[in-house]
């Protein structure tokens, strides 16, 4: 078994032994190993020119990131959290998303951004941001959202072999799960999205954080005889229409489960997928459970009540099928 | 002080500059015709800025510039069709249409646009030169911006970056007084511009961004510099612009006055009455020089408007490598 | 051509510019870049400059003056050449802009915005632009202005669907419509879906849902629960009949409007005409009635139509349905076609020959359908007054009680008069009260003048 954190290590330490264009930057990186330890040790293996300790400006470590994939590197950017990156969104959504169509098609950006997202520890508001629709609203980048240790590291792979600007959000929840790793095999596309657990009565539609406790609602509903398919978005941007309108077609019922707050989020984009592209499929209204419209508290009791539990998605599917 | 250059240097010079200003008057008057819609920044008066810049650094140089950037695109070797039709939105342009004015990209000359979101330009600058210093190329980034730039956060953050990082990053300061409609006075506290790098331990320097000639040498020697030591320097390059600063603006900021007073430092007037006093070039040589930029002009309006639109079939190609599903 | 001197576009959200002085006059000669004008736009005043080379030979617009970006401002003529080479015809190209605005809606804009400078006079011709909206007189667009009475998707009770003064207050005083739907029984999506597939009618399910929405669930338990053996032809019947009452109950704005009409001149005139007539051809009031009620659908059209998803169609023929009661509980209507037309002695027959069909149970099925309106009369019965429900998909029903006597003034006198209550039902999507109480008036007169039927 082998926990996330190590599995997004292993990922980037394959990169960096494997192909010299690589590079990792970002806030504490080096010495410190990383705020997630994800680099620790990186350092001494690869040395201060591959392994960059960035002043504390995100905007412009985030730009570097893009001018030196255009300049023909492959660089892995650590951007600690997604509540600090929105000092760098200016470079995002104007340099990164717009380089390669508005030079009609002459420069491309072969980035990866990487960040750590979410709450549930206790770090309030300013911490505990889950802002990746923000992202996959953008044309011009792709979005991943890895759940499982696999896709911690596949993904990273991934984000590198693409030709365009990738932004992987890691739950920072997930790093210390632990799951099997399998290195060997040929990975699945990130693309997509999957179905981590079969059923009948309805479709829970999660990623990131949220999938585990989906699947924990779909434990519960078993025992109250309710068989919950869960679907694991994976990509956020692209989005699998696919995939969720097929499960939605078996099940004719739908969950989504979304750590942002309900109101444009990600799990609205999906409601309406669903609405347009599986309306004679429903069987009852979509559910969505988002985080309540509030700042994430810090007191214990308080962020949980605002952020989307097992009971929440349990009462919602309950609701959802009927039985409720 | 005699300008100390060649009758040949001269005439390249001044044709430039003149090659831009044709260009740009050009597209004012295709602008009031609405063949070129958008924004439109004309560069007039700052000409010897980008002539002298531009002749100074080599071709396996970086170049990073602004929104008021045809000038530069035009002497670093980007047609005055490809740049006309670009304006024009047209397909042949050298952006594919997609850019306009604002964003002239040329992957070949190593322009890297056309930045209109004003301090966007700095990271991505860095990131180029940290891009060459790893794979170990001798080369210079040439940023170029506007005085308003420097009240950007990133200004000063790509400051510190590429001096903690040793990256051969050349600052190239186009002070053309005005941040857009504020003058330089009312948007920066410190009115020596050049006071900034050094605290971030950047060699800085002024030069009169009038004289072409001036502009030259010192971007030369300093592009020399960050090449030798890989570390940045900082030019500022005192200019004016005569223009509006885009097609749609009542100039209320500044007096006429003002903008007379400048126009007697005309780059392209001042530099042509100095060789021609010096016996460098004579009338004829200048009728030459305008018949061939008013011809460069026509060809390249020409150009444009034969043209073909993008289909909108294509509307969503550049947006990825390869169209998602 | 003269080159022209045109009002620049100096930016895209520029449309129009107020010259605010010339800097040039006639006879001056100006050369390219030359700033000739001082152009004032919302963002301040701009020096525009002109880009050809030459002598104005004519100011076509004046300091003050407001037009639109490419409008001809100046004549720029070669040195030495006469002024009126270069007059311009700016009526003329404002005449064409108008020739141009015929075929081409978005030069409507253009029109508009070049007539403003000459004349401030609206286009009169404004495209096929408005055709497509609803049909309504400028005064009816007006009141509905004031009432901010929205005329998209309003029902119009006029001519050919023309919106009323009537319509727009209506609209005003109830509110919008609700959005049209031809069922609003509350089920899911997916469930309306398999319900249509496995032919399974909507009306006979019971939802469980919130609120009563049917549900997967709910369509496969009514499949399942579907009587193996035919149901006989009176239970499909009142199966039939408790359907379309439901659907008639919950998806039509029923309105009532009632009126008391004295018999007396059309029971002393059957008396008459049955007195020398034979056996056979002796009449009936309710025939009188019947006959009546289709000539006074000549006059109210809105009420002899067809509900068509949307809007009501007007039906061609005045077919009256009527009420037939059957034996075995059983209840159809089907249609005298033609009711208005004929001889009374002829109705008569056919209406004769109609019940005894229905009641045998040998309609034709033309007969079923065939119905523009409904009469019901209950009055053999005892009953006073009915308040019936319309069978969709038309859009009224007649409802005629007992007639009666009762004391009734007449020339200021209480006498004893013979006297029936009908009561008109009708669907307030199509018509209105206003409508329908001058149905019922007409109704009045005709059976007040029996010999005219």
């Amino acid at each position: 078994m082998t926990t996330y954190r190590e599995a997004v290590r292993t990922a980037i330490q394959t990169l960096l032994r494997e192909d010299p264009r690589v590079f990792l930057m970002g806030e504490d990186v080096g010495r410190y190993g990383g705020a997630y330890a994800v680099s620790k040790g990186f350092l001494e293996e690869f040395g201060e020119e591959r392994i960059r300790d960035t002043p504390l400006c995100e905007s412009t470590f985030v730009g570097a990131g893009i001018g030196a994939a255009i300049g023909g590197m492959r660089p892995i950017v650590e951007v600690m959290t997604v509540n600090f990156s929105l000092l760098a969104l200016d470079q995002v959504v104007n340099n990164a998303s717009l380089m390669r169509h508005m030079s009609g098609g002459q420069f491309e950006v072969p980035l990866l951004v990487r960040m750590a997202t979410g709450g549930g520890k206790q770090i309030a508001a300013q911490h505990s941001h889950s802002l990746e629709n923000w992202y996959a609203h953008i044309p011009g980048i792709k979005v991943l959202a890895p759940a499982t240790v696999q896709d911690a590291h596949d993904m990273v792979l991934a984000g590198i072999e693409d030709p365009d600007p990738v932004f992987i959000f890691e739950h920072q929840m997930l790093y210390g799960m632990e799951g099997p790793l399998d290195t060997e095999s040929t990975p699945p596309s990130p693309w997509k999205a999957a179905v981590r657990r079969e059923g009948k009565d309805v479709s829970l539609i999660a990623y990131g954080g949220s999938l585990h406790k989906a699947l924990g609602a779909a434990d519960e509903l078993e025992k109250e005889g309710i068989v919950a398919e869960v679907v694991d978005l994976r990509s956020l941007r692209p989005l699998d229409h696919e995939t969720i309108v097929q499960s939605v077609s078996r099940t004719h019922r739908a969950v989504v489960i979304d750590e942002a707050w309900k109101t444009g989020s990600l799990a609205s984009e999906i409601s309406a997928i669903l609405a347009e592209e599986a309306f004679y499929e429903l069987d009852a209204p979509i559910e969505r459970v988002c985080t309540l419209e509030v700042p994430i508290p810090y007191a214990k009791h308080l962020e949980d009540a605002a952020i989307p539990q097992v009971d929440r998605i349990v009462a919602a599917a309950k609701r959802s099928v009927g039985g409720a | 002080m005699t300008l100390d250059i060649s009758r040949d240097h001269a005439l390249e010079l001044l044709r430039d500059m003149i090659r831009i200003r044709r260009l740009e008057e050009k597209s004012a008057e295709l602008y009031s015709k609405q063949k070129i819609r958008g924004f439109l920044h004309l560069y007039i008066g700052e000409e010897a800025v980008g002539v002298g810049a531009m002749r100074a650094l080599r071709m396996d140089d970086n170049i990073v510039a602004t929104y008021r950037e045809h000038g530069h695109a035009l002497i670093r070797g980007v047609s005055a069709g490809e740049i006309m039709a670009e304006m024009y939105g047209k397909a042949n342009g050298c952006s594919g249409g997609r850019g306009g004015s604002m964003h002239l990209f040329c992957a070949e000359r190593r322009f890297y646009g056309g930045h209109a979101i004003v301090g966007g330009g700095f990271p991505i600058a860095a990131g180029l030169a940290l891009a060459d210093k790893m794979k170990g190329e001798a080369l210079v980034t040439a940023c170029f911006f506007g005085d308003g730039a420097t009240d950007e956060g990133e200004f000063h953050e790509t400051l510190n970056l590429t001096a903690l990082w040793k990256l051969p990053v050349l600052f190239l300061c186009e002070n053309n007084q005005y941040a857009m409609g504020t003058a330089f006075e009312r948007h920066v506290s410190d009115r020596d511009i050049a006071n900034n790098p050094p605290a971030y331990g950047i060699p800085s320097d002024s030069v009169n961004g009038m004289d072409v000639v001036a502009v030259e040498r010192a971007v030369h020697n300093a592009a020399e510099t960050v090449r030798e030591t890989g570390a940045p320097r900082f030019l500022e390059l005192r200019t004016y612009r005569f223009r509006a600063h885009s097609m749609y603006d009542a100039e209320l900021y500044r007096d006429k006055e003002e903008v007379e007073e400048h126009k007697k430092e005309d780059p392209i007037a001042t530099f042509q009455a100095r060789a021609m006093s010096e016996g460098l070039i004579t009338q004829d040589d200048v009728d030459a020089i305008e018949a061939d930029a008013a011809q460069e002009i026509a060809d390249a309006v020409e150009f444009a408007e034969q043209g073909e639109w993008e289909p909108i079939e294509d509307i969503a190609r550049h947006t990825y490598a390869r169209n998602l599903p | 051509m003269v080159p022209e001197f045109v009002m620049p576009s100096l930016g895209a959200d520029m449309t129009a510019g107020t010259l605010a002085k010339w800097r040039v006059a006639v006879g001056d000669t100006v050369s390219h870049g030359d700033i000739i004008a001082e152009v004032e736009t919302d963002k301040g005043i701009i020096e525009v400059e002109v880009f050809e080379s030459g002598v104005v030979q004519e100011l076509l617009v004046r300091e003050g003056e407001k037009v639109p970006v490419g409008t001809p401002m100046a004549q720029i003529g070669e040195p030495g050449a006469g002024a009126e080479a270069g007059a311009a015809p700016v009526a003329e190209s404002v005449a064409e802009a108008g020739a141009v605005a015929e075929s081409a809606a978005e030069a409507v804009v253009v029109a508009e915005a070049r007539a403003e400078r000459v004349t401030p006079r609206r286009p009169m011709h404004r495209g096929g632009l408005l055709r497509e909206g609803p049909m309504a007189s400028p005064a009816v667009r007006r009141r509905a202005h004031e009432l901010d009475v929205s005329l998209e998707g309003l029902h119009g009770s006029g001519e050919h669907g023309r919106i009323t003064i009537e319509d727009v207050q209506h609209a005003a005083e109830v509110g919008p419509s609700p959005s049209v739907s031809r069922d609003r029984v509350r089920i899911s999506p997916y469930a309306r879906r398999i319900a249509a597939d496995r032919g399974v009618e909507i009306e006979r399910i019971r939802g469980t849902g919130p609120g009563g929405a049917i549900r997967a669930d709910d369509v496969l338990r009514a499949e399942a629960s579907r009587p193996a053996e035919p149901v006989s032809a009176a239970d499909r019947m009142q199966r039939a009949i408790a359907a379309a009452m439901t659907r008639a109950n919950d998806e039509i704005p029923h309105y009532y409007v009632e009126q008391t009409i004295d018999m007396g001149a059309a029971l002393a005139w059957l008396r008459d005409f049955n007195a020398s007539a034979s056996i056979e051809e002796r009449l009936v009031s309710g025939v009188l009635v019947l006959r009546a009620v289709a000539r006074a659908l000549r006059k109210h059209r809105s009420l002899n139509a067809t509900w068509q998803g949307v809007e009501a169609v007007p039906s061609k023929e005045i077919n009256v349905g009527l009420a037939v009661s059957l034996r075995g509980g059983g209840l159809v209507a089907p249609a005298l076609r033609n009711t208005d037309e004929g001889s009374l002695t002829e109705l008569m027959a056919r209406m004769t020959d109609l019940v005894a069909r229905a009641r045998s149970g040998t309609l034709r099925s033309s007969e079923m359908t065939a119905a523009t309106i409904t009469l019901t009369a209950l009055g053999e019965r005892g009953v006073e007054s009915v308040t019936p429900i319309i069978f969709p998909p038309q859009v009224a029903i007649v409802g005629c009680g007992a007639t009666v006597e009762r004391p009734w003034v007449v020339e200021g006198r209480v006498v004893v008069r013979p006297v029936m209550r009908v009561t008109l039902g009708a669907d307030h999507r199509v018509s209105n009260g206003h409508q329908g109480a001058r149905f019922l008036s007409t109704l009045e007169s005709l059976l007040q003048e029996p010999d005219k039927l």
